[in-house]
């Protein structure tokens, strides 16, 4: 029980942000609409307090958890005010007359409200080491998100999302609460570092992998990877822009945080585990930077573009996901994949605020514009926006020196210091590909004449909303220019999987002989993408 | 207040730090046009860059306690943080401070002070107030980046920011086409300057392994200790070739004795040297403080800086110092020639400054960096009160600037006059001047390497001193004539019509007190900083950061023995002596020589200026050639634009029929697309097919795995 106390007495930001989402829910239900206003700013000052209990957990949790729930905490305060204004749009919201206000016509209170129980959520996630609390965290990250998008318009489409997003949802949980099960079935234990003291022993067993498997498939759900990508597109349409941001950072985060731990557990070099284990990495993240990548160049509807976009970038983390964090003794940036990871993770999640803080504001007849057509010259009409957005779409197309571009350099660098030459080579060609319809917005706001006045998107009014996406603008631009500090603390939050101690296993060559002889009719037919690695794989000893 | 030493080392991050806080400031407060905003980014810009100024001080008189002894160079290393670390490649926002930076900063921030004081009355009432000290700052910011970092990158850095802050200014005046096409000479020239110094940085990493000065230089110094030592001290490069076992891999010899070529590219652009010298002329389209600050005192003495914070790196390659010196002394002539026919009031003083540029190359070159460091300072001082001075006159003229419709404005400004006159005297190198005192120490070492250059430096010396007062004298003296020009803060006049501020008379009129101050301050140290720079010690300061240089310079005397010793101390004597002779002889020739060629300029430009117009007629072939600056913009026009400009039309023309057509359309643009097609038949939109399809993905993962797992176990 004094473990359990303990647990508690670290979780202060989360329990923080608890109080203050059930606070925001009851006076989201006030008469006042001052009051009703109020749940803004204790959202934010609740949001800043998380981030700053979380900074001072320094040394007292684990370093990925510190580093994550501190960036998600400060996130989620640029991610509030590019919502805030959602429960003002939906148009039921009351107005100021108190004799007018009907408490079933208001959603502020739970917007805020399930807004902030998603983000706890998302930060239980980077602290979770038992298989359990992993699950329950996952489903507080997602179960908000569902409400959220339901409520964020007054559109059926929205509706529709929602209805696709739960029911898809709850099959991944599906998935990967089997997976749960049949790792505990091989471990005997749900404690992620018992999990981890046994997987230390040497290769995976066959139900392990299966666990493994299952797990990283049903996970995919959360972080939008191939085969789990379908529903994206349709979500990310359906729900209000600035609601979509949020889904493409907090529950991405938070499923990023699972591999992590769950890979974590099963040790890297992965190569060492389970060879059908790195294949399988490899396919989902090739397929998933292909998939985002093509689908994306083909789309007209700035919404969905996004969205494929997002899935595209899950696969480049995945790439580093892969490489593991290299090797204690050289311990330079570019061998450490899990820090880039975690480096990208707030990288993308910054870049992506800003793009959907844009789109949010562009409104045509009351609805958001979808096409792509919209933004044609909007820097001729709003140059700030407009630089806002080119931000956003550099970065996220990777082009030097913003953030995006050093994330890549990282994440890639990684997979080639690993060893994983092909895999970097295809999220480089990916990379060449995204550039094509980043850039392609950028050049529809700058080099094209706005249209007629009569036919043109208007831009409306919000403030906060424009305040995050400028903000968001200008962390973009102070991370790349002053990258070291945040690439330092993504360094240090990676720690916890450098100094794993030494297993005995480590220098056992993984290729034993199988039990039994392959089908000869599929062996005609192997991926190229699964054997490159093994070649490598053979003179794997520990490097000086 | 009393603060101890290490603190004023910690203090030293804020001293680029302060003007970037005024840029942030600034470029904020371009968003509101109030009078309030305007006037608040004056004084925020003014007080950071004045503060700056105060750490600098601060800096300099902590220093000497400071500093840590390292093979002969005091230094201390000044905190920053971490920028970038990759593999070995390591390069931070972090300082090295020695004399010669604090030098270079005390120039930088003290005269900066003084013409953002000056700025802010003369740009008083420019629509792009704020925008103006926003760039202004981010000039500070960048040229403290450039002369305090303590690795090549952050000197690169800076040096491309200067080069953007002098690129935006220039064209500061955007909707004037000469303005713009002046600014993108300056940044488009620059760029093959800064290709050979990117070049040469890149070298640097390959041969010494870091870009750190703390490394290089000590490791430069080996190099050349070891070239003496084995006998051959000509060639440090060679002698490490030829002694291949201290040094394996010959490709890093041959690059180490291209490094100083390269940077001396890099040098040359940013320094207006020849044959890159031609955008510093048209660089006046800026608004006069800009050409004052950037354009004669600071940013254009980077490479003499660079050259001298890497005389080491040179000295490997003493025909690269070679190059130098011929380059600077004959850069130093030809400006001045060109200088002695313009009619402009502010591209006389631009060639001037080309010229004496190559007076400080051509004491980089002959090794004398105390005495180009000292004229670099000089030079800042006389050159930025010649130019604003002479902004004071296109203001009062409302633009006019040419020497034929100015005249005899001595008793309509009586103060800019004897203002410019004291910078007039120092630029032209009286006896007794800040201008005279340094130039007489470079044209001394430069007699004691080649005599050719010396006189070189003489006779550019003496047409100094005539082009000089031909100037003051034309604009000054004799009758009073003149012709207001067209433009206002830029632009022509008619496009400010409802303008408010009034002081624009039909007359031209002194300069507000408050605008006059600064330029008191840079005339005192016009006219009497040879005192009082010497007096400092500042050739010790610069010998102090560039020791290696004395002791190389002399035969090696370590070795020796006695009676050797007592004779080298005997030869050291009498050279001590023979250059006493020569600072004498060189000094106070040119100096009396100088003042003679005033007398002469007087008689043509005051007293009786028909002669100088029959004198004309004659020589009317040279006067043209003169005055079309040798025709090399005509030149460049036809050897480099034109070729260029064939070139491109015939890529674009390739490149739409063979490369867009068939390449980027048919093959590398229509694949993608078509398989993004494809795919899209998967999204329906039907939720029982999504998940339909994510199960069927979960079992061929699953088959997959399996598979994989029977295979390889």
């Amino acid at each position: 029980m004094t473990a359990m106390a303990e647990k508690i007495q670290h979780l202060t930001p989360e329990l923080l942000l608890v109080v203050a989402a059930f606070v925001v829910m009851l006076l989201g239900l006030a008469r006042e609409a001052s009051l009703r206003r109020a749940t803004f700013w204790i959202s934010l000052l609740a949001l800043i307090g998380a981030a700053v209990l979380s900074w001072g957990q320094a040394g007292v949790i684990d370093p990925m958890a510190h580093f994550m729930k501190m960036s998600i905490a400060a996130i989620g305060a640029i991610l509030l005010m590019v919502v805030a204004e959602v429960p003002d749009e939906v148009g039921l919201e009351p107005g100021d007359d108190e004799k007018s206000f009907d408490p079933a016509n208001t959603s502020r209170g739970e917007f805020y409200g399930f807004f902030l129980l998603s983000l706890v959520g998302a930060m239980l996630c980077a602290g979770a080491d038992d298989l359990i609390w992993l699950f329950l965290a996952l489903e507080l990250t997602s179960l908000p998100t569902y409400i959220m998008v339901a409520t964020s318009r007054q559109d059926i489409r929205a509706s529709e999302a929602a209805v696709k997003y739960f029911f898809l949802g709850a099959f991944a949980a599906a998935v990967f609460l089997y997976g749960f099960a049949l790792i505990y079935g091989a471990t005997g234990t749900t404690m992620l570092p018992e999990i981890a003291k046994v997987f230390a022993s040497g290769p995976l067993n066959n139900l392990a992998v299966a666990g493994v498997l299952i797990t990283v498939v049903g996970i995919c759900f959360k972080i939008a990877a191939v085969p789990m990508h379908f529903y994206a597109a349709d979500v990310y349409q359906g729900a209000a822009s600035p609601v979509t941001a949020f889904l493409a950072f907090v529950p991405k985060a938070a499923g990023m945080m699972a591999l992590i731990l769950v890979l974590g557990a099963v040790g890297w070099p992965l190569v060492n585990q389970s060879q059908a284990l790195v294949a399988l990495l490899c396919v989902i993240a090739v397929a998933t930077m292909f998939v985002g990548n093509l689908l994306a160049l083909v789309q007209n509807n700035i919404k969905r573009l996004l969205a494929y976009s997002s899935v595209a970038h899950s696969g480049y983390m995945l790439v580093g996901l892969i490489a593991g964090p290299g090797d204690a003794s050289r311990s330079s940036w570019l061998t450490n994949g899990v820090a880039a990871v975690l480096f990208y993770v707030v990288a993308y999640g910054i870049m992506n605020v800003a793009a959907f803080a844009v789109v949010g504001l562009m409104k045509r007849g009351g609805e958001e514009v979808e096409s792509i057509d919209d933004i044609r010259g909007l820097a001729y009409r709003r140059p700030g926006l407009a630089a806002v957005l080119a931000i956003a779409m550099l970065s996220l197309a990777g082009i030097p020196p913003l953030v995006g571009f050093w994330g890549k350099v990282y994440l890639f660098g990684s997979a080639i210091s690993a060893g994983y030459i092909l895999l970097a080579v295809l999220a480089v060609l990916n990379s060449a590909i995204g550039a094509y319809y980043y850039l392609r917005v950028v050049a529809l706001s700058f080099l094209y004449e706005p249209v007629d006045a009569a036919d043109q998107a208007e831009i409306s009014r919000r403030p906060a909303r424009t305040r995050g996406g400028l903000i968001a603008a200008v962390w973009v631009v102070l991370i790349s220019v002053v990258a070291g500090p945040l690439v330092d603390s993504a360094k240090r939050a990676a720690g916890q999987f450098v100094d794993k101690p030494e297993t005995p296993a480590a220098a056992v060559k993984p290729a034993e002989t199988t039990p039994t002889t392959p089908p000869a009719s599929l062996e005609a037919d192997a991926p190229v993408t699964l054997d490159h690695r093994e070649s490598v794989t053979e003179p794997h000893t520990p490097r000086s | 207040m009393m603060l101890t030493l290490a603190d004023s080392v910690d203090l030293a991050k804020w001293i680029p730090a302060a003007p970037f806080l005024s840029m942030v400031f600034c470029a904020g407060a371009c968003c509101f046009k109030n009078e309030f905003a305007r006037k608040a980014s004056a004084w925020v810009t003014i007080g950071m860059i004045a503060f700056a100024f105060l750490l600098t001080c601060m800096l300099a008189s902590g220093f000497g306690d400071a500093a840590t002894d390292v093979n002969g160079l005091k230094w201390v290393h000044g905190a920053g943080f971490e920028w970038i670390n990759i593999g070995d490649f390591s390069a931070n926002f972090t300082f090295y401070i020695d004399t010669l930076t604090i030098i270079m900063l005390s120039v930088v921030t003290g005269i900066g002070t003084l013409i953002a004081w000056y700025a802010m009355g003369y740009m008083d009432g420019d629509p792009g107030y704020s925008r103006f000290f926003a760039y202004i700052s981010l000039f500070i910011f960048a040229m403290t980046c450039l002369v305090m970092g303590d690795n090549l990158l952050l000197l690169y850095l800076g040096w491309e920011g200067v080069g953007l802050a002098s690129y935006l200014l220039i064209g500061f005046y955007y909707r004037k086409p000469s303005a713009i096409a002046a600014a993108k000479k300056a940044f488009i020239v620059n760029r093959v300057g800064d290709f050979g110094f990117a070049l040469g940085l890149m070298g640097v990493f390959v041969v010494f392994g870091t870009i750190q000065y703390a490394d290089i230089i000590p490791a430069a110094q080996a190099m050349l200790d070891h070239a003496h030592a084995s006998g051959l001290p000509e060639n440090a490069a060679a002698a490490l070739h030829k002694a291949e076992p201290f040094w394996n891999g010959g490709h890093k010899t041959l690059l180490l004795a291209a490094i100083p070529f390269l940077l001396m590219m890099g040098a040359f652009g940013k320094s207006a040297q020849l044959p890159l010298h031609v955008w510093l002329p048209d660089a006046m389209e800026g608004p006069t403080p800009v050409s004052a600050l950037i354009h004669a005192a600071t940013m254009v003495t980077a490479g003499v800086y660079m050259i001298a914070r890497l005389i080491t790196v040179f000295q490997l390659n003493p025909e690269a110092l070679q190059v130098i010196a011929a380059v600077g002394g004959i850069t130093a002539f030809f400006a001045a020639t060109i200088a002695m026919c313009q009619y402009d009031l502010k591209r006389v003083w631009a060639y001037s400054t080309i010229s004496q540029l190559g007076y400080m190359f051509l004491g980089v070159g002959v090794l004398a960096t105390g005495g180009a460091i000292f004229h670099l300072v000089t030079h800042a001082f006389f050159k930025a009160l010649l130019f604003l001075t002479a902004g004071s006159v296109m203001h009062a003229m409302s633009g006019q600037l040419d020497l034929r419709k100015i005249s005899g404005l001595q008793r309509k400004m009586p103060v800019t006059c004897w203002l410019m006159f004291a910078g007039c005297l120092a630029l032209a190198g009286v006896p007794g001047t800040s201008g005279w005192f340094s130039k007489d120490m470079i044209l001394v070492a430069a007699w004691e390497q080649n005599q050719m250059l010396a006189w070189v430096g003489i006779i550019t010396a003496l047409m100094t001193a005539f082009y000089t007062f031909r100037l003051w004298f034309r604009v000054f003296m004799g009758p009073e004539r003149y012709e207001m020009g067209h433009e206002h803060h830029g632009y022509p006049m008619d496009e400010h019509h409802g303008d408010d501020h009034g002081h624009h008379a039909h007359e031209p009129h002194e300069m507000p007190m408050m605008m006059n101050l600064p330029l008191f301050v840079l005339a005192i140290g016009a006219v009497l900083g040879g005192f009082i720079f010497s007096g400092m010690g500042i050739i010790d300061m610069v010998d102090a950061s560039t020791a290696h240089v004395a002791a190389a310079h002399g035969p090696a005397v370590q070795h020796a023995s006695a009676a050797v010793a007592a004779a080298a101390e005997k030869a050291a004597h009498e050279a001590k002596e023979h250059e006493e002779y020569l600072h004498n002889m060189i000094g106070f020739g040119t100096g009396l020589a100088g003042v003679g060629m005033i007398l002469l300029a007087a008689f043509f430009h005051w007293f009786n200026r028909g002669a100088a117009d029959i004198v004309l007629k004659f020589a009317r072939p040279v006067q043209t050639l003169l005055y079309n600056k040798y025709y090399i913009d005509e030149l460049y026009d036809a050897i480099i634009r034109k070729p260029l400009k064939g070139l491109a039309w015939f890529s674009d023309t390739l490149d739409a029929m063979l490369v867009d057509q068939t390449v980027v359309d048919g093959v590398a643009g229509g694949t993608p697309p078509l398989i993004g097609r494809i795919l899209r038949t998967l999204q329906r939109g039907s939720l029982q097919g999504y998940a339909l399809t994510m199960g069927l993905g979960l079992v061929v993962l699953v088959f997959l795995v399996a598979w994989k797992v029977l295979v390889s176990g």
